[in-house]
């Protein structure tokens, strides 16, 4: 069966293509552009069947379809409308122009070859108005069914296009943030594109690079570099790696690894270009210099510690050692100590060696292990040793590992320190033991004792001036040799001056002898003095201010000095025993004197005793005969035996004052002596005042009537009782009133005046004797209180009387806690004035006592 | 009444005073040298008061007190003290022995008469 002509008039080159794709299977196209290239190619084919468009340049289709017709050969062939006016007014003018058909645009292309084929068989008749809606109507439907689906897969394709397009960005991305550097260059090698981490790298900025040439940042040995390259590698289409150096724009030189690789090119060229990766190497090369910089400073530090630092191989021979091991261990240099066989020949004991290697083999690391070893010149030195264990890298073999500290002076400080220490406690507890001690023989001990704890002597011993002998006594040690002490347990100084001791005494120097058998001549002679062994013999003087007050001698046997430490020492240690010394001589000087001052106070009581045996019986012994003088006197004068004269009275008068001033005499001094032994007494008692004036006033009438003075009594009406010793104030009335009598002349006036003071505390009653007699000078009036001031005076002389009077009164108002004091101008009378308490504190007597027996 | 007072006194010059002043008050004075001859004639004389100087010969003016004072007759006789011993524990040791009063030497003539009667009117 042959295939049904088909012409197709259509000016859109893409329709008639699509047209011509979907039917040239099953039909035989033709084509034609314009109405009049239709019209010749339909008369040049004579198709089957035409497809117009009626939209067509110049001649349309409704024009080209009648015309069409008109031709004879072509008056039957069916032409079908193909228009994009789908409107009834369109239908019916294309029907009207003689078209049989009408398919709509856009053309249903997978619809066209059947619609076609309906056509060409006839089977489509012509249409009514319905029937041709129905058919678009249905067309249209399915139309739109179909392009639903294509704009479904248009969307599909567009979310892939979609998904791509991120894919790409991300890989954009991934370029952009890429830690090497991208370098994109054009065959001719001027830079096409770029990444941030090439600007990064090379420093200078996109514009700067774009369209120049890679090699121009290269320096000249990585720029030939590049070309033989470029040639050999990139032109061939083949990728390679290298390491060149660029220069930044700072006129760094920076090194790079750079892949490079050629760009596919479209067909026909060999290369579009070249992808450059530069993968920064400084970095890497800085790292190698800084680890390099890094060796050396340890190196650096190797060599230059303080500590030494070695490697042994498991031989124990040294394979690696510092400057300062070398130093230490006194060799001449490194290799003078890896020509050892062994560390074991550096240690004092081998065994040690062994000892720690084997711990090292059970625990890797040993810290801070003391050895003792032996230098290259013989001498021991004492060593801080850490050292660990570790595996030799290739073979696996233990090798030993550590450092090395010369600690021998730090070890010698610290043992002198800790002498120090010992020697300070010492030195303490001798201190206490001179201020807790006051025995000499006591002290010596401990002095010495406590000396051998601190000096590493042999034998010590203390010898002390003794000043009424002189000589220098032994007075204790330890560790001397009978036979010494039998010789020189007192060593005389004036005989014996060439005994080295005396010699170190006498000129308050340190003797130190290897041998002291000729310093000691003068014994020599006798006996046998193989107890006097070579050795040092040290005899340190004891002195306090230049004083020496003995020797200390120190015996050390066998070669061997004192060093300046022990020098020292001993020397400290003879300070404090002449503090010992001297403080316990001072005790004893003390307890001398407190001694005799005990003596002198037992005598002293002893005495006082006596005094006041003697004061009671010449009191007695007085008495005795003052009773016959005064009481005859008064019984001649009462007239008990009989009448007598006034002149025999006159006289007998005189006898009796003069046994009264005699008595008063007596009284006054034993009243004394009774206050100052603290003997007086208060016998409080509570009175009437009234009474005590009138008592006062009886006794004293005789005298007062015989001068005819005027007594004047003024007592303060609120004044009834007063609490006193009535005895001992009446006493101090008298005394006062008595003198105003005696020192106021015939016809005077004596006033006595009773006031109560009132104090917020407490109150007390204020004396007053007053006369109107001769007054007392000033300068007598500070001393009228004092004992005896009478005595050489020349009113004792002129008005009799002990001097005692005013200090007893004195005294006995000071025993009842008042004050006495007196006002006189001289020619205008005088005034005493006395205070009693209105209470009494009582006072213990022994603290009224004068202290001149209480030492 | 005439009251009978024993002095014991071995000073002849003090008894005698003693002796003028109390018989001129009227009082019946016997004078002993002796504490010994005064207990051998108490009881003779049944005194009103006994006067006393404590320094004897032989037994002590205190001895004699405390014999006197062991008489259950005498228990209650004033005795008074006349001595030149004038401390306080002088004083106290007379009181103790027995005494009643004590009076100092030398002695107040004065006042000595109208004292030894207010000691025996004193006493019931």
């Amino acid at each position: 069966m042959t295939k049904a002509k088909i012409l197709h008039i259509e000016d859109d080159a893409n329709i008639r293509e699509l047209v011509t794709r979907v039917l040239e299977e099953q039909f035989i196209i033709d084509v034609a552009s314009t109405g009049l290239e239709g019209i010749k190619k339909a008369q040049e084919v004579q198709p089957d069947l035409i497809l117009m468009d009626l939209q067509l340049p110049s001649m349309s289709g409704y024009e080209a379809t009648t015309r069409i017709h008109s031709l004879d050969e072509l008056k039957h062939v069916p032409i079908i409308a193909v228009t994009g006016k789908n409107t009834a007014e369109e239908r019916e003018k294309t029907l009207a122009a003689g078209c049989k058909g009408f398919i709509p645009k856009p053309i249903d292309l997978f619809a066209l070859p059947e619609q076609i084929a309906e056509y060409l068989s006839g089977k489509v008749e012509e249409t009514t108005d319905e029937k041709r809606t129905e058919y678009f109507q249905q067309y249209s439907e399915e139309l739109v069914k179909k392009l639903q689906d294509r704009i479904e897969a248009l969307t599909e394709a567009n979310e892939e296009m979609k998904r791509l397009n991120l894919e790409l960005q991300k890989r954009d991305q991934y370029i952009e943030n890429m830690v090497d550097a991208l370098w994109v260059v054009d065959r001719k090698d001027n830079t096409r594109d770029m990444n941030p981490a090439l600007i990064d790298f090379i420093g200078y900025s996109a514009s700067d690079l774009m369209n120049t040439p890679i090699f121009k940042y290269m320096d000249s040995d990585s720029r030939k570099k590049y070309f033989t390259i470029a040639v050999d590698y990139l032109q061939e289409g083949k990728a390679t790696q290298n390491e060149l150096t660029f220069e930044t724009k700072n006129a760094e030189k920076v090194k790079a690894l750079v892949s490079s690789q050629p760009v596919s090119a479209e067909e026909g060229e060999k290369n579009a270009g070249y992808f450059h990766v530069l993968h920064d190497i400084t970095k890497r090369k800085k790292l190698e210099f800084d680890l390099r910089e890094s060796e050396k400073k340890y190196r650096s530090l190797v060599n230059n510690s303080l500590i030494g630092i070695f490697r042994t191989n498991r031989k124990g021979q040294f394979t690696t050692v510092n400057p300062r091991l070398v130093e230490i261990l006194g060799y001449a240099d490194e290799q003078d100590l890896y020509n050892l066989d062994s560390a074991v020949e550096i240690f004092k004991e081998p065994e040690l060696h062994r000892k720690l290697i084997k711990q090292l083999n059970k625990t890797p690391v040993v810290n801070d292990k003391e050895f003792t070893l032996i230098r290259k010149d013989g001498e021991e030195i004492i060593v801080l040793v850490n050292v660990q264990k570790v595996e030799d890298g290739i073979l696996g073999h233990p090798v030993y590992e550590g450092l090395l500290e010369d600690i021998t002076e730090k070890r010698q400080l610290e043992l002198s320190l800790k002498q120090a220490n010992r020697e300070l406690e010492v030195k303490n507890k001798i201190n206490r033991i001179i201020l807790s001690e006051t025995e000499l023989d006591k002290v010596l001990q401990h002095l010495i004792r406590n000396a051998l704890q601190i000096l590493s002597v042999d034998a010590s011993a203390l010898y002390l001036f003794d000043k009424e002998n002189m000589s220098l006594k032994y007075g204790y040690g330890q560790g001397i040799q009978p036979e010494w002490l039998h010789h020189f347990r007192t060593i005389p100084l004036g005989e014996t001056e060439s005994h080295f001791l005396v010699e170190s005494f006498m000129k308050n120097q340190t003797i130190i002898v290897d041998d002291p058998k000729p310093f000691l001549r003068d014994y020599r002679e006798n006996g046998n003095w193989k107890f006097v062994t070579n050795g040092t013999w040290a005899s340190m003087p004891i002195s306090l201010n230049d004083k020496v007050l003995g020797i200390f001698l120190c015996v050390k046997s066998g070669g061997t000095a004192l060093n300046d430490q022990e020098f020292r020492t001993m020397e400290a240690l003879s300070n404090q025993m002449a503090i010992g010394i001297n403080h316990v001589n001072q005790i004893e000087d003390l307890n001398q004197s407190k001694r005799a001052l005990e003596e002198s106070f037992t005598e002293l009581a002893k005495m006082n005793k006596f005094k006041d045996e003697f004061l009671a019986n010449m009191s007695h012994e007085l008495r005795t005969p003052l009773n016959s003088i005064i009481g005859f006197s008064e019984v001649l004068i009462d007239g008990l035996a009989g009448e007598i004269n006034e002149e025999q009275r006159e006289f007998l008068e005189n006898v009796l004052g003069s046994g009264q001033h005699l008595l008063s005499l007596i009284n006054d001094i034993l009243d004394m002596s009774k206050i100052r032994a603290g003997q007086m007494e208060l016998m409080l008692d509570t009175f009437n005042c009234q009474t005590l004036i009138d008592e006062v006033n009886q006794t004293l009438s005789g005298v007062i009537h015989g001068k005819e003075q005027e007594f004047i009594k003024s007592l303060d009406e609120n004044i009834a009782t007063i609490s006193a010793d009535k005895k001992k104030l009446k006493q101090v009335l008298l005394n006062l009133l008595g003198n105003a009598a005696k020192f106021t002349p015939a016809k005077g006036q004596i006033r006595l005046t009773i006031k109560r003071i009132s104090r917020p505390d407490s109150g007390f009653f204020q004396f007053t004797v007053a006369d109107n007699g001769i007054g007392i000078p000033k300068e007598e009036q500070e001393l009228i209180f004092d004992e005896f001031r009478q005595v050489d005076g020349s009113h004792s002389r002129e008005y009799d009387g002990t001097g005692l009077g005013l200090p007893i009164a004195k005294k006995l108002v000071e025993l009842h806690g008042g004050k006495i004091w007196m006002e006189s101008e001289v020619g205008d009378g005088t005034q005493f004035h006395f205070t009693i308490p209105e209470v009494i504190e009582e006072v213990c007597p022994e603290d009224e006592r004068e202290n001149e027996y209480d030492v | 009444m005439m009251y009978s007072v024993i002095i014991i006194e071995d000073n002849k010059l003090n008894s005698k005073l003693a002796q003028k002043v109390l018989e001129s008050a009227n009082y019946s004075v016997f004078l002993f040298d002796s504490a010994e001859a005064a207990l051998d004639n108490i009881k003779r004389i049944q005194p009103d008061i006994i006067l006393l100087d404590l320094q004897l010969p032989g037994i002590s003016g205190y001895d004699f007190a405390r014999q006197v004072r062991r008489f259950e007759h005498f228990k209650n006789i004033p005795l008074v003290a006349i001595s030149a011993n004038v401390r306080e524990e002088d004083k106290t040791k007379a009181y103790d022995s027995g005494c009643d009063g004590f009076i100092e030497k030398p002695v107040n003539t004065r006042t000595l008469a109208a004292e030894v009667q207010s000691f025996i009117e004193g006493k019931p």
